[in-house]
Formats: C-alpha cells, sequence, structure tokens
C-alpha cells in the first residue's frame, strides 16, 4: 500500500468511527447527567 | 383506544434511540451499494465528498427533520400540517407517506432473496454453479416467477408489521439485536477479507486519494445520492422516530450518531468487500463486478468469490447475508412503524392500522416480487420519488424559519452539541438545491437510457414515474382537507417540544 493510501484510511476510518464513539460516549454522559 | 392497543410513547433512553435510528437507516444500501458505488467513483475522493455531503447537509437536515417529528407529536401528514401552520401542508406529509409505503412493498422482495441466498449457502447450493452464466440464472430462478420468493415477501411483510405494531419497545428490542449482530458480521467479514492475499490492492484502491478526481461533478452527485437513499431523509424515519423522543433528549447528537453511524456501517462494509473482490478478481475483475449493479455485485460475484473459499466461504457467505438480513428488517420495521402512525392519527386502533397497512404494502409489491421488471421499474421511481420528498422537510424548515428552527428547538438547554448558524444554510438552501440538481441529474440519465420516455409502461422511463407519483399527488391533493382534518389535536405550539402523547388523541371540542 502507498503511504498516501495509508494516511487515508487511516484519516478517513479513524476520522468517522472515532467521532461515533465520541458521540456515543456523550450521549451516555448526558443521560445520566439529564438523570 | 383500549388498553392493548395502546403503545409505549417514548424511546426508553437516548442511547436507545440512537441505536434504533441507526438501525432504521443502515440498509442494504449501506452494505452492496456504497463500496460498489464508491469503487467505481474514486474511491478516497468518493468517500471524502460522501462525508463532506453527509456533514454539511445530510445530518442538518435530519435534525431538521427529528424537530418536526417532536415538537409537532404527530405522524407526517399531522406533522406537516402542524409544523407549517398550514392544512394545505399536509399534503407533503401525505405524499412522504405514500413513498415510504411503495418502499417497503418493493424493498421487501429483496429480502426475500437474501434469506434464500443466506439458507443456499448454507447447504452449498449457491455455490452449485462455476460459472457467471450459471450464478446468473440461478438468481434469474428466485428473482422472477418464483412461488417461494412471493410466499417469503408476504412472510417477512407480516413480520415486519407485527413487529412495527408492537410499538416502540419492539422497535428498541430488535435493534438492541440485530444492530450488533450486522456488526459483528460485518467486521468479521472485513477480518477476512483484509488477510487475503492480495487484498492490500483492494485497500491501496479504496484509499489511495487521487485529488483530480475532486473535481468530477459526477463524482459529488453519486456522493450526495449515496447520502440520500441511504441515511433517510426522504422516508420519514427521523419525524417518525422524533415522536416518540423525551422532550430533554438531544436532537443534535441523536442525529448526529444516527448519521455517523450509517457511515460507519457503510465504510466497514466496503472494507469487507472492496479488498475480497480485488484479492480473488483481479483489479479488473473486481471493477466489472462493481459496475454489475447491486444484485449483479451482491448475487453473481460475491457469491463467486466465497465459492473460491472452499467450506469456510459457506460461512462467511452466510454471515454477508445475515449481515443483509439485520439490516434490511430492522429498516423495514422502521418504515412500517412511519406508515402505520397516520392511520393510528386518524383514530384507528393500533391493530387496525397495521392490518391496514401490511394488506396494501404486500398488495402493492406482489408484483414486484413476481417480475424483476416491476421490481427494477419500482426501484427507479421510489428512488427519484425519495428525492422529492426529502426536499418537503426543507421548505418545511425554510418556512418555519431556520434560524427561529436553530435558535428555539436545536440548541435548547439540553443540548450537548450546539449548531452554529452554518446549519442554517446546510439544511436549508444547499440541501435544497443539491436535491433538485441531483433530481435532474437522474432523470436527465433515465431519459438517456430510455429515449422514449414519456411511455408509462417502460421500465425505467420517466413517463411511469410521472404517472404513478402523478396521480398519487392528485389524489391526495383532493383528499388533502379530510386527512388534515383526520389529524387529530394539535400540540406544536412554535416555542417548545411538547411532553411525548399517544397518537390519535382527538381535539377537546370533537
Amino acid at each position: 500500500m502507498t503511504g498516501t493510501a495509508i494516511f487515508f484510511m487511516i484519516l478517513l476510518c479513524g476520522g468517522i468511527w472515532g467521532t461515533l464513539a465520541w458521540a456515543l460516549i456523550r450521549t451516555v454522559k448526558l443521560e445520566k447527567q439529564n438523570k | 383506544m383500549s388498553d392493548k392497543t395502546k403503545q409505549k410513547v417514548a424511546f426508553t433512553s437516548p442511547l436507545l434511540m440512537a441505536i434504533s435510528l441507526i438501525a432504521g437507516s443502515v440498509g442494504t444500501g449501506n452494505i452492496w451499494r456504497f463500496p460498489r458505488v464508491m469503487a467505481t467513483n474514486g474511491g478516497a475522493a468518493f468517500i471524502i465528498a460522501y462525508v463532506i455531503i453527509m456533514i454539511i447537509c445530510v445530518i442538518p437536515l435530519m435534525m431538521g427533520e427529528h424537530i418536526i417529528g417532536r415538537s409537532t407529536r404527530k405522524s407526517l401528514p399531522g406533522a406537516f400540517r402542524d409544523f407549517m401552520g398550514s392544512k394545505k401542508a399536509t399534503w407533503f406529509g401525505s405524499f412522504l407517506s405514500w413513498v415510504v409505503v411503495i418502499t417497503i412493498a418493493y424493498y421487501t422482495v429483496v429480502v426475500a432473496w437474501i434469506i434464500q441466498y443466506f439458507v443456499m449457502s448454507l447447504t452449498g447450493a449457491a455455490f452449485a454453479p462455476v460459472d457467471v452464466e450459471g450464478r446468473q440464472a440461478l438468481f434469474d430462478s428466485i428473482s422472477q416467477h418464483n412461488v417461494l420468493t412471493v410466499v417469503l415477501y408476504i412472510a417477512i411483510q407480516a413480520f415486519c408489521c407485527w413487529g412495527a405494531y408492537r410499538g416502540i419497545k419492539a422497535i428498541e428490542n430488535s435493534s438492541k439485536i440485530l444492530l450488533p449482530i450486522l456488526f459483528c458480521c460485518v467486521v468479521i467479514l472485513a477480518i477476512r477479507t483484509v488477510t487475503l492475499p492480495g487484498a492490500a490492492s483492494g485497500l491501496n484502491f479504496m484509499f489511495d486519494l487521487q485529488p483530480a478526481k475532486l473535481l468530477d461533478v459526477k463524482l459529488w452527485l453519486e456522493a450526495l445520492t449515496q447520502c440520500l437513499w441511504s441515511a433517510g431523509p426522504g422516508w420519514g424515519i427521523c419525524i417518525a422516530y422524533g415522536v416518540y423522543a423525551k422532550k430533554k433528549d438531544d436532537v443534535a447528537l441523536a442525529t448526529t450518531v444516527q448519521g455517523l453511524g450509517d457511515m460507519s456501517v457503510a465504510l466497514m462494509a466496503a472494507v469487507a468487500i472492496i479488498p475480497g473482490l480485488f484479492a480473488v478478481l483481479g483489479e479488473e475483475g473486481a471493477l466489472a463486478a462493481c459496475g454489475g449493479g447491486n444484485n449483479g455485485l451482491a448475487f453473481i460475484s460475491l457469491t463467486g468469490v466465497f465459492a473460491t473459499m472452499g467450506m469456510a466461504g459457506r460461512f462467511f457467505a452466510a454471515l454477508f447475508w445475515l449481515a443483509l438480513i439485520c439490516a434490511s428488517i430492522t429498516s423495514i420495521i422502521a418504515m412500517y412503524s412511519i406508515v402505520i402512525q397516520p392511520i393510528e392519527d386518524m383514530g384507528v386502533s393500533k391493530g387496525k392500522s397495521s392490518v391496514i397497512m401490511g394488506v396494501l404494502t404486500i398488495a402493492l409489491g406482489i408484483a414486484s416480487a413476481w417480475s424483476m421488471n416491476v421490481f427494477n421499474n419500482q426501484d427507479f421511481v421510489v428512488g427519484q420519488a425519495m428525492v422529492i420528498a426529502a426536499t418537503f422537510s426543507s421548505i418545511a424548515l425554510m418556512k418555519f424559519g431556520l434560524e427561529r428552527t436553530r435558535t428555539t428547538f436545536l440548541n435548547h438547554p439540553n443540548t450537548g452539541l450546539k449548531m452554529g448558524k452554518w446549519w442554517n444554510v446546510g439544511a436549508g438552501p444547499v440541501f435544497l438545491a443539491a436535491a433538485v440538481i441531483m433530481f435532474f441529474w437522474w432523470c436527465g440519465l433515465y431519459i438517456g437510457w430510455e429515449p422514449d420516455w414519456w411511455k408509462p409502461f417502460g421500465v425505467y422511463s420517466l413517463g411511469s414515474m410521472i404517472w404513478e407519483l402523478g396521480i398519487v399527488a392528485i389524489i391526495f391533493a383532493v383528499l388533502n382537507n379530510k386527512i388534515a382534518d383526520a389529524m387529530g389535536k394539535k400540540y406544536f405550539n412554535g416555542k417548545e417540544f411538547p411532553d411525548p402523547v399517544e397518537l390519535g388523541q382527538k381535539d377537546e371540542e370533537e
């Protein structure tokens, strides 16, 4: 794999999956706060 | 309304609401359409365009749709009536509901095929044909004039209608079970395919960005199409599920999770499919497979790829079909809950509403289950109808006021994700302009494919869409006032979200 491909694989997959994980954690935290 | 038919009126928690929204959004479009379109439209450049469009205008519009549902606590026709403050606007919701009805009617056919391929993968019958022609013949025998397909189609419809009838708790429970199964299947497939010899060339093809491709207008239109047909604007899921959201739940965060979940599954599915195709078929063969349409990719090419893996191929093929079954069943249950709501809002019991919609959608889709030509025609009509329907929410938000929507409902005190003024532009004019361009672009493509476009009975004839949707539009226009009056009590006050209520409540004076 080229360096560009590895970079964009980490950027795109990490960006989307990482942001989803962050949003899910934030949802759970807010749920606890609002109880 | 008797106790038996009373439904629970709100999601148990914001997390379960977000999971249910993801489960509703994720469908076959993520698993077999996204990888195919991504591979034939520039790989990484397509993914970048797809992510940008989702963030700039599709997720913002879905937030707006969620607000329409939650602030009105009504089914689609009533929601548009109240949010736009006009009886005439009921028509938007009626038309949108119809789009969902015809979507269920043809989309369920795909699940009937998938279940047969799931069983045939386990028994090995799916791998009996040794060449492309043989696999095509097998698919034709299942998709054309097959009694078992029709029987399965009716059974799946009945099952999903029953799931929606069971209410919001059943939707939560099915999402809790089926979404993790879907994730696990796709992750296991991805791990297997990226470890195949030669799979790295597929990953390289996917992620080696060619910046010049970002200047290709077609790439952006394809990315917009994928966002619209996959994520959910245009079939009302955010409006319908917003009805069940609690007053304090976070709109922006829940819808962002929905959009990100939809993107995550699509990307994971691409990682699970494209490297496998490259490893087994080589670059030329893989691109030819992706160019063969959704059915060609899944039922012909991928079946061929799994066949090369021996006994393990049966297991991985079964996982692939299981992932598709989970994805599509949760979507169909979500769609059923959307179309049952308007009948309930008219004061009909949930049981009767479910039977009415079940019988109607089964009757409408039998022809698609029997004939591939009808199926292909409906696939095309629904695709275009969804684009039209998606613009309605954008128009409704503009009518109420985008800034007013943002400050009053979106950035409410309990939100964990505040939206800036850019949201007004994305959910309003940018989305509307993009959807209009996309609609006419597809019309142009269909006219190119079928020059006698005005004919009402051609498979890909624009005329068939105009006739079908035109007649429905006129019927709803004629019945508009009656439907608006039947929608019952108004909860929308333009200032705050009302508490969740049971559908079908009448005005006190009635």
